[in-house]
């Protein structure tokens, strides 16, 4: 981990009004929603959504701009740049979620309810495992495309999946919807832990999919990156 | 061992979608070496590839064949990068931070020492001209000339002994323009390799040892400047007027004697070809010598002009650099 690249960026990232904008209206309302109904499940997968708005053109922005070039020169290898920005949008997703459910926790103690320790352990941990595979993936496809394309590339993704799989549960092809399911499941990688609350054994096949989804992404990003051409006399 | 070998090196692009707009070429074998303590202007037409020769430099692009080595290594080696210094054409510097901030975080970046941070950043800001004020300032919220003299104190951070500048004094004003002059000499003096790419001729004739003109992505000629002392030069020598002017005969018999080569003359000012200073200094005593009266003597200057307006009127190229 470089410390540098990781304060950095995030700075970078809590000091854009719209990001900070979109952060806000992604936390205080299901935190509201939280405190009406006494109940910390609208806090559940906050991890996911916070990740996509930290991670949203880390490389594609730069790219673009050129600021990349100038950090490119310095001792800084391009695949520690792809996995400390995703390590930031993880810690930071990680973090701003466990303050929001230490908020929600804290105003359902002031309503009289007492929280269950072991859900919230549920939470925090899917949560951070939501914004893992989130970010790696949103990563992957800001190395693909410049700017905030990404953002673009994965709201196309899904909307197609979602038609495709309409479409294939309409018709009855049930390999396509299979598939389409598997296509979404890659684009927003999750991990279940409700295991935990039921005392049962975790899923293997579902831990080993979202580790190589996650492994996957940031191998195309780092492959991605490493082949790119930075100068503009590239074009 | 040179600093910097480029052998052959061959660059191109695909353009167009798909690459269905051709290749083109932008290095069509280049080959260089660049010397440890020498200040090498790159110079040529939009399209030449001086950019695209930068980028292979600087690991940016990625040459289709032909080799790069500095000091022996790859050119991405972390420790080659930890001793080099880019000053970019394009002064896209992370405008959210302040200025101090922004030399903090390349400073970080070199892993210099944390303990002397604030005040290795703090003495390059004032080399540069950069006073507090603007050092606390958004980088945002800089003119032109501010992004270009703080784009040159990040590229100087940890002495770096490699050191590429492009178009590094567009924008800055004459008294910046003196200061870069100054740590350009210490920088060649500290044995740094020094590479400038840029159209300011008069700038790079006066700063650079030697000068490379590149040209439909090849080197097309390769100058000394009367910054190499060290080389041979053209020297304008003016006689005064008050004296009748001596024979071309007389002044190319003196010129051979000492060990210099008469060019021509156009009254009141006789051209000399002399091998380096210490040629120079040995004419000018033999002319002195000889009773003729010399009122001025200057290394010649606008060689590169010529170099440039004879390359501007070749046909153009389609070269994207």
């Amino acid at each position: 981990m470089n410390p540098t690249l990781v304060v950095a960026f995030l700075r970078l990232r809590l000091t854009s009004p719209l990001r900070l904008g979109l952060l806000l209206l992604l936390t205080l309302f299901p935190l509201g929603a939280a405190v009406i109904t006494t109940s910390l499940s609208p806090l559940g997968g906050l991890g996911a959504p916070i990740a996509l708005i930290l991670a949203a053109g880390a490389i594609g922005q730069d790219v673009s701009s050129g600021t990349l070039q100038l950090l490119l020169v310095r001792p800084v290898s391009r695949p520690s740049v792809i996995v400390n920005r995703w390590l930031a949008s993880v810690l930071a997703a990680a973090g701003l979620t466990i303050a929001v459910l230490i908020l929600g926790t804290i105003g359902l103690l002031l309503k009289g309810t007492h929280p269950d320790a072991l859900d919230l352990g549920r939470m925090v941990l899917e949560s951070t495992c939501g914004a893992a595979g989130s970010a790696a993936v949103m990563i992957m496809l800001s190395t693909l495309v410049g700017g905030l394309g990404d953002v673009a590339l994965l709201l196309l993704a899904m909307i197609m999946t979602q038609m495709v799989e309409g479409l294939a549960t309409f018709e009855h092809w049930g390999w396509v919807v299979r598939a389409s399911e598997e296509a979404k499941d890659a684009l927003l990688p999750q991990l279940s832990f409700e295991w935990m609350l039921h005392h049962t054994p975790p899923s293997w096949f579902a831990i080993v999919s979202w580790a190589s989804t996650l492994t996957l992404a940031l191998a195309v990003a780092i492959a991605r990156l490493n082949r790119r051409e930075l100068s503009y006399a590239a074009g | 061992m040179p600093a910097i070998e480029v052998e052959n090196l061959v660059k191109s692009y695909t353009r167009g979608m798909g690459g269905m707009g051709g290749r083109v070429t932008a290095l069509a074998g280049v080959s260089l070496s660049f010397e440890p303590g020498e200040t090498v202007g790159i110079i040529g037409p939009n399209g030449a590839g001086k950019t695209t020769l930068l980028g292979c430099l600087l690991g940016f692009l990625r040459p289709d064949s032909g080799r790069l080595a500095i000091e022996g290594r790859a050119v991405d080696d972390l420790e080659i990068r930890a001793a080099t210094g880019y000053l970019p054409e394009r002064l896209v510097l992370d405008r959210w931070m302040s200025g101090m901030a922004f030399m903090h975080y390349h400073h970080a970046l070199l892993k210099l020492p944390e303990r002397a941070r604030h005040d290795d950043c703090q003495a390059l800001l004032d080399r540069v001209g950069l006073d507090r004020e603007a050092a606390d300032r958004r980088v945002g919220r800089y003119s032109r000339g501010m992004l270009q003299r703080l784009a040159l104190a990040q590229a100087l951070l940890g002495k770096p002994r490699f050191l590429y500048l492009d178009e590094p004094i567009s924008g800055v004003d004459p008294a910046g323009i003196v200061t870069f002059r100054e740590i350009l000499s210490g920088l060649s003096a500290s044995g740094a390799t020094v590479i400038i790419n840029s159209h300011q001729l008069s700038e790079v004739e006066r700063v650079c040892h030697r000068v490379v003109f590149v040209k439909q992505g090849k080197v097309e000629a390769m100058e000394t400047t009367h910054a190499g002392a060290s080389h041979s030069r053209v020297l304008r020598v003016r006689l005064s007027a008050l004296q009748a002017p001596p024979t071309a005969e007389r002044l190319s018999t003196l010129a051979a004697g000492a060990g210099a080569t008469f060019r021509g003359w156009s009254a009141p000012d006789a051209r000399f070809a002399v091998a380096d200073d210490a040629g120079a200094t040995a004419l000018l005593a033999a002319l002195i010598g000889a009773g003729i009266a010399v009122v001025e003597a200057s290394p010649e200057e606008g060689r590169l002009e010529r170099l440039f307006t004879g390359a501007q009127s070749a046909p153009p190229v389609g070269d994207p650099a």
